[in-house]
């Protein structure tokens, strides 16, 4: 399903003190089955974005088109929609509430209307996906530890097998090998099932190394969008937008500094990187 | 030479909720022998799970040692009026930013803690003034907590904490749940308040995070694992990654040259002389 | 959410806004005796003089009185209606084949009519000026004799302040798990009312757990800032009775002396 926002505009608030513009003459493509990441400052629209493409909100004006489905500021009924859409928020594990891990998977696939035999393969399955071992099944979500909790939630939503999946800070508050591990899992989910992601990010590296599509968001705003080396490659709009560059990149900015031919800019993952160098190493010695 | 008494000392240190109920082998912290002078900037590195937060709530009294003795300055925090003494001393910023303030305005929160020692108003009013210019947060007095960012509820609590004039400030995670912008601003001001002659101790699972203080304490599977100068634990950090700790671009950069033959062995002790020692193998032609 | 919120405090400066919390709630509190104590027209004229001049005095837009009147409309048709109907001395008033009005029952219902709104104006005067931090402290004042008896005021008030400070993090946090549980398929719009009673669970229970971690990390965040209780406190806002206190508590006992006076 290819997503368009065409023109969409979204007002919190309109008519009172507090209104406040979110977002703005947005137009932006995500293309079917690529992983987009949205970056951007706290305030500069990223989560309205999404809640949007989650049909959560409804544009103030504007068309949001995901495949056949139109949604504008009058749509009714978007539940079918919904369904069709998964959402990851910030701290997932705040929204568990069922007695056991199964069950709270299995909360998804039954609103979806799922048969018992199906739900019950999708647990089991979506358990695996998230590295969760069999034997917590029956366990309380609430006794698990932290970053169990956060894949139990994740669980519940790559369980609905969505069309489109989306991830607001999905790393957020995990310790390092938390966030390789839970990358790792929705980069392969990713692969694995061919769905849309949308992924809203701070983190430059995440979204250097996972994106095929960047969107650079500021002011509620879309500044650019593109590939990671061409949103990279353009530092200073990086800056206003109070974004950095991925560490990578900044690494080897400042061995470029040194070298008569630059290496690549267009490296993000290290083991790249490295090659690189012993290609350059060989080549010299 | 003066002979210096240390600030801190934790000696023979056994921490569990339910030590009765758990093997001594699985208890949250185990055998903690450690001193800390008076201000010094030090890191409590650790994955999650690891006891480091434990480990932060020992040093007030919030938690007392089930085993062996904490002492901050004269007082021990096993006796009573030893904790009264250490509260005043010890000032503790916590993870979430939401939850650690207590008031309905700036000013009435900066408060709350000087109003638990009796302060009189009279004292009480530069006090808060000052502590607010110190984070600066001049100008927010009467705002809600609810409109401010994340990082500005940090720096907050923070107010609230140097407020009370404490010797040591603990940040327990205080930088996790803010996004890049508000994590900055709260190193920012942990470094201005080491400077300012506190002693700064920063609980944190970010290795980058290390680097900013002098010395760094690694706590790991519940134990303390390594205790350096921050400078040292470069060239040592390949370590971190057997406890689930991030480890330097760069120190992984060299592994990965390593593995195919360009072995770098000079000492490192930052990502400059990193930079460096490629370029120099680079152009060794 | 859109509109400012039935008795909700609105930030501007008045004279009415800089008057001490504890006169204005003993002076609201002694009107809305006064209110039922009034029997005849020419105390309800003085009392809704006095309503309309505390409105101006307050310099809040009357749109706001007027709306906060909504809330209380239907008690005053009910009312108004039932002493029409059911009010049977004094004259008929107006006779029709199917119902007789009597001029007692129009008395009464003028009279429920006037009261209703005269509290309406009184408590959202009081709601209107007073931010709830001051009428948490002037509470907790104005409670502080009933310590003798072992009433724990200091408590109270600190509870009603922690509750305040959270009310805009739950609702934020409601909203959120509402959207994340909307996400999983949950549909909260159809079915019987039992069906979307049952719906809530799914937002009620993690709002629970929540409200419990929030409680536990506030607590400790307390006992680290050290917090033990009452005892010992010193505070930052102090009351002060100033000149306009006394001047409203002046023009409310030569109002009640007139009443007095007036009654019949």
């Amino acid at each position: 399903m290819e997503i368009s926002f065409q023109d969409i505009t979204y007002t919190y608030s309109t008519g009172t003190p507090f209104e406040h513009r979110a977002l703005q003459n947005i137009h932006v493509q995500f293309n079917q089955g690529s992983y987009v990441a949205v970056i951007g400052k706290t305030g500069s629209g990223k989560s309205t974005l999404v809640q949007l493409l989650a049909g959560l909100l409804l544009p103030t004006s504007g068309v949001l088109q995901v495949g056949d489905t139109r949604i504008h500021s009058r749509s009714k009924k978007l539940g079918e929609y919904r369904k069709k859409v998964g959402v990851v928020f910030q701290y997932p594990e705040h929204q568990l509430f069922e007695e056991t891990v199964a069950k709270d998977i299995a909360f998804g696939p039954k609103n979806l209307g799922c048969d018992v035999a199906e739900i019950e393969h999708r647990v089991v399955e979506a358990m695996s996906w998230v590295g969760l071992s069999p034997d917590l099944r029956d366990r309380s979500p609430f006794e698990l530890s932290g970053g169990q909790m956060r894949r139990v939630a994740i669980a519940g939503v790559l369980a609905m097998r969505p069309d489109i999946l989306i991830l607001d800070e999905p790393t957020a508050g995990l310790d390092y090998l938390g966030q390789r591990d839970l990358l790792s899992i929705l980069k392969r989910f990713h692969q694995h099932f061919g769905c849309t992601v949308v992924h809203v990010t701070h983190n430059m590296n995440e979204a250097a190394e996972l994106a095929e599509q960047i969107v650079l968001m500021s002011d509620g705003k879309v500044i650019s969008t593109g590939k990671p080396v061409e949103i990279f490659r353009n530092l200073p709009y990086l800056q206003v937008s109070g974004l950095d560059v991925p560490d990578v990149t900044k690494w080897i900015m400042s061995l470029n500094q040194n070298l008569s031919t630059p290496v690549s800019t267009e490296i993000y993952e290290l083991s790249a990187l490295a090659d690189e160098l012993i290609h350059r190493w060989r080549r010299g010695s | 030479m003066k002979h210096t008494k240390s600030l801190i000392e934790l000696s023979g240190v056994w921490f569990d909720y339910h030590p009765d109920r758990q093997m001594k082998e699985q208890w949250a912290l185990q055998d903690i022998n450690l001193t800390i002078q008076s201000g010094e900037y030090v890191v409590v590195m650790g994955p999650n799970g690891s006891g480091k937060s434990t480990f932060a709530r020992l040093l007030n009294g919030l938690f007392i040692p089930t085993e062996g003795e904490v002492r901050v300055g004269d007082f021990s925090t096993s006796d009573d009026l030893g904790q009264f003494h250490i509260r005043r001393k010890v000032g503790m910023v916590f993870q979430n930013p939401d939850n650690q303030i207590v008031a309905t305005t700036v000013r009435d929160d900066v408060a709350f803690g000087l109003e638990n020692l009796g302060v009189p108003r009279e004292e009480m009013i530069p006090r808060i003034e000052q502590a607010l210019e110190v984070v600066g947060l001049v100008g927010f007095e009467n705002r809600e907590p609810a409109h401010l960012s994340g990082g500005q509820k940090q720096r907050l609590a923070i107010a609230g904490v140097i407020a009370m004039n404490p010797d040591i400030i603990v940040f327990d995670e205080s930088t996790s749940m803010l996004d890049p912008q508000g994590r900055e601003e709260v190193r920012e001001l942990m470094k201005e308040l080491h400077q300012q002659g506190h002693t700064v101790i920063h609980i944190t699972h970010s290795a980058q995070e290390a680097f900013l203080a002098e010395r760094v304490i690694v706590i790991a599977h519940h134990r303390l694992q390594l205790d350096c100068p921050s400078k040292d634990l470069y060239n040592q950090s390949h370590l971190l990654e057997q406890w689930g700790l991030e480890v330097p671009l760069p120190i992984r950069l060299r592994a990965l040259l390593k593995d195919q033959g360009l072995e770098i062995n000079e000492p490192i002790g930052n990502s400059d002389e990193m930079v460096a020692q490629i370029w120099r193998y680079l152009s060794k032609t | 959410m859109n509109s400012v919120m039935i008795g909700q405090y609105i930030p501007i400066d008045s004279w009415l806004h800089r008057l001490d919390p504890r006169s204005k709630c003993i002076f609201v509190f002694c009107m809305l005796i006064l209110i039922f104590f009034a029997n005849n027209v020419e105390s309800y004229a003085l009392l809704l003089f006095i309503g309309l001049a505390g409105m101006v005095l307050s310099r809040i837009s009357f749109l706001l009185f007027f709306r906060s009147m909504k809330l209380i409309i239907w008690m005053i048709l009910f009312t108004t209606l039932f002493h029409l109907i059911f009010t049977q001395s004094g004259s008929a008033v107006l006779e029709t084949p199917v119902l007789t009005i009597y001029e007692e029952g129009v008395r009464q219902a003028a009279i429920l009519s006037v009261r209703f709104i005269l509290l309406m104006t009184f408590a959202s005067l009081l709601m209107f000026t007073t931010s709830p931090i001051d009428l948490t402290d002037g509470l907790e004042s104005l409670l502080s004799p009933l310590r003798r008896w072992r009433f724990p005021v200091h408590e109270f008030a600190m509870m009603m302040s922690i509750a305040l400070r959270f009310i805009p993090t739950l609702w934020a946090e409601t909203d959120k798990i509402i959207k994340a549980q909307k996400a999983r398929g949950a549909d909260f719009e159809s079915g019987n009312l039992y069906r979307r009673v049952m719906a809530y669970i799914p937002v009620l229970i993690p709002l629970m757990i929540s409200s419990f971690r929030r409680a536990e990390d506030l607590a400790t965040a307390m006992e680290a800032r050290g917090y033990v209780g009452g005892v010992g406190r010193s505070k930052l806002r102090v009351l002060s009775i100033r000149r306009s206190d006394v001047l409203l508590l002046v023009c409310f006992a030569i109002v009640a002396t007139a009443l007095f006076w007036m009654r019949k």
